[in-house]
């Protein structure tokens, strides 16, 4: 009889011993985890601001030289200019083109739909994936859209366009259809349906997309480094690169504080649809 | 002001499935007319196509009798009313209710008067300015209806309006919309799979059933005099009773009962190969054991509170009997008790073709 209570007894603390031991392990591995991703954020706040930045986070000596050397450096600033440009310009036409497409799509049944929802999903991974980058370069060779602004924005918009169009598909699916057909019994005709009706209920889903793509475009460097030649017309993320001195040392003051405005557009964009629209996932499950 | 005529309606949806078989229907000026039946019966299709929200495969309908299969929903002049209301979530509700007319290119001011009187009637007039998500399941409900009236349509098409609110507010809501149609008189097309929202709102109704008409009439021709088998289980708070019957002699024999009928009637019952008793449980009462005469007999099975009546179901023969029994003069379970049925209320329908024979026995002397 005492003898199966002390087994008991032994087996439980056996058991919180363990317990603890793991316990600990979990937290050590939150640290790790979290230390990962807490020091680089650290880093892009602080170091800006140290006038003798270096990669290592560490309290900074505090000064804005850094920014003004920014300022004086002839690429940084427009390069962001250039940046607005590519990515509003992708936006537009994502929008433009991808929305009545996914309109189109979620309504209307035909031949060959499921097909074209599939290849779309297909192809959205590997237009502009890094193994079409020699072939996209050499039709934009052919075709005189090399380092131009419209040839850039068209070539990333492509890339962008299948997952957007199949994105924006899916969250018109869950809009019922009795909007648009009381719409209809009310004497509407497709234009004002498609403006007093379907444009704004699915406003949510196209902010969503926007930023998506806007975000998409702001932070890719490959694709602009290889269509756009001159260094005038680079966006931030390719300039960023070219911060180097003559002897090849990279520049770590300029990039510190060059980091921290090309990341401002981004963060002013996820703040503007989260409050206004708020971050879900459309489509499927309702939140 | 609005009649709607179907002549010869075919809904074949592609590749072969045929929804609506070669429908003739006429609903007259004024009427509040309901379309009744189970899921799947092509009720919303036949709405959906008076509406032209569907176009038919042949057949002709008309509105007000101007022939409107060919014209799009827009030119017909009818205003309906969703399932799920509709109402667009980015307007107030006085945008929506307003819409219909902004289409329609009436002038501002106007358009909004009528708005206003829209709401106002239906009791909205506080809540013009709120989004349709603001709003509880009765007030989005009657902002539709608000919305249908601003219209001022020769018909209104109502696709069951009343089963996403629970079941309190459904029964407010409709002698709600039974005094709204009284009152301002425009002819309304009902759908509903939901027989007591038919009887309690109709002046006439139709039942449907893949795709047929079964049976067009008021509601009390559908309670007392159904067409056939399938209407009378269709139709009804409580579900009527069936059981195999025969004719011997002067005798109708059915789940152990018998009743004498009258030779008319017998005349009647003779063509039939086969015959169903229908009887409902509203006419079927308890009688004392000893007294044998024309009962089923069998033990209780079941027992369910209404609030003034029980539903009492016996096992008679293998077949179950329900009767419905005053509170407080309920047998208890298993006993064995005896029901009697109303002669003047027993249906008699043909077993093949599910076609009444019989509404109510004469009675014989």
């Amino acid at each position: 009889m005492s003898m199966t209570t002390q087994t008991r007894t032994r087996l439980r603390d056996n058991h919180t011993v363990r317990a603890f031991v793991a316990r600990v392990f979990f937290v050590f591995f939150i640290v790790a985890l979290v230390t990962f991703f807490v020091v680089p954020m650290l880093w892009l706040f602080t170091a800006p601001f140290d006038s003798t930045p270096t990669l290592a986070v560490g309290i900074p000596d505090w000064t804005l030289d850094n920014f003004r050397e920014m300022v004086e450096n002839p690429f940084a600033l427009p390069s962001i200019v250039n940046s607005f440009i590519l990515s509003g310009g992708t936006v537009l036409i994502v929008l433009l083109a991808g929305a009545p497409a996914a309109y189109v799509l979620s309504r209307a049944r035909f031949r060959g739909r499921d097909t074209t929802l599939y290849i779309l999903l297909l192809f959205s991974s590997i237009v502009t994936g890094s193994a079409a980058m020699v072939p996209l370069f050499f039709i934009a060779l052919q075709l005189g859209l090399i380092d131009t602004y419209h040839g850039t924005i068209v070539i990333l918009a492509g890339g962008l366009l299948p997952a957007s169009i199949f994105i924006l598909k899916d969250f018109t699916d869950t809009i019922p259809r009795s909007y648009e057909e009381s719409a209809r019994v009310f004497g509407a005709n497709s234009f004002q349906m498609l403006r007093d009706v379907v444009a704004p209920v699915i406003r949510p889903g196209l902010a969503v997309i926007a930023v998506w793509a806007f975000v998409n475009v702001w932070s890719n460097f490959l694709l602009p480094f290889i269509l756009l030649r001159t260094p005038s017309k680079s966006p931030a993320a390719v300039v960023m690169y070219s911060f180097y001195t003559e002897g090849g040392q990279a520049v770590i003051r300029v990039i510190a504080a060059f980091s921290i405005v090309y990341t401002i557009p981004v963060l002013l964009a996820y703040l503007f649809v989260n409050r206004r629209y708020g971050f879900r996932f459309y489509g499927g499950i309702k939140g | 002001m609005g009649s709607v005529e179907v002549t010869d309606l075919v809904k074949i949806f592609p590749p072969d499935v045929q929804v609506l078989k070669d429908l003739d229907l006429t609903i007259h000026d004024g009427e509040f007319f309901s379309l009744l039946g189970p899921s799947g019966c092509g009720k919303t299709t036949l709405l959906r196509t008076i509406a032209g929200l569907e176009s038919p495969t042949s057949g002709e309908i008309s509105i007000s009798g101007r022939p409107v299969a060919a014209l799009p929903p827009g030119k017909r002049n009818v205003a309906m009313v969703f399932q799920d209301y509709a109402l667009y979530p980015h307007m107030t509700v006085r945008e929506n209710i307003a819409y219909p007319l902004k289409v329609q290119k009436t002038p501002k001011v106007e358009r909004n008067e009528r708005a206003e009187g829209a709401a106002t009637s239906l009791s909205l007039g506080e809540l013009l300015d709120r989004r349709p998500s603001q709003l509880s399941g009765g007030q989005q409900q009657r902002a539709a209806l608000a919305r249908a009236m601003a219209c001022r349509p020769d018909v209104f098409l109502l696709d069951e309006p009343l089963s996403n609110l629970d079941a309190r507010l459904r029964l407010e809501a409709r002698g709600f919309l039974k005094e709204l149609q009284s009152e301002i008189g425009v002819t309304t097309v009902f759908v509903t799979h939901d027989q007591s929202e038919a009887l309690a709102l109709s002046d006439r109704m139709a039942v449907l059933n893949a795709g047929n008409i079964m049976q067009i009439g008021s509601p009390r021709e559908f309670f007392h005099s159904p067409a056939n088998l399938f209407v009378a289980e269709f139709i009804g708070m409580t579900p009527v009773n069936t059981l195999p019957a025969k004719v011997e002699g002067n005798r109708l024999h059915f789940g152990g009962a018998e009743i004498e009928i009258a030779p008319e009637d017998i005349a009647r019952l003779e063509k039939a190969s086969g015959l169903i008793v229908g009887v409902r449980p509203e006419y079927v009462h308890p009688q004392p054991l000893h007294d044998h005469h024309a009962g089923m007999t069998g033990r209780v099975r079941l027992l369910e509170n209404l609030g003034t009546h029980h539903m009492v179901s016996i096992d008679v023969d293998g077949a179950v009997v329900r009767g419905l029994v005053l509170d407080g003069q309920e047998p208890s379970l298993h006993e064995t008790i005896s029901f009697v049925a109303e002669p003047e209320r027993v249906m008699i329908f043909d077993s093949e073709s599910g076609a009444a024979l019989l509404h109510g026995l004469r009675p014989v002397h």
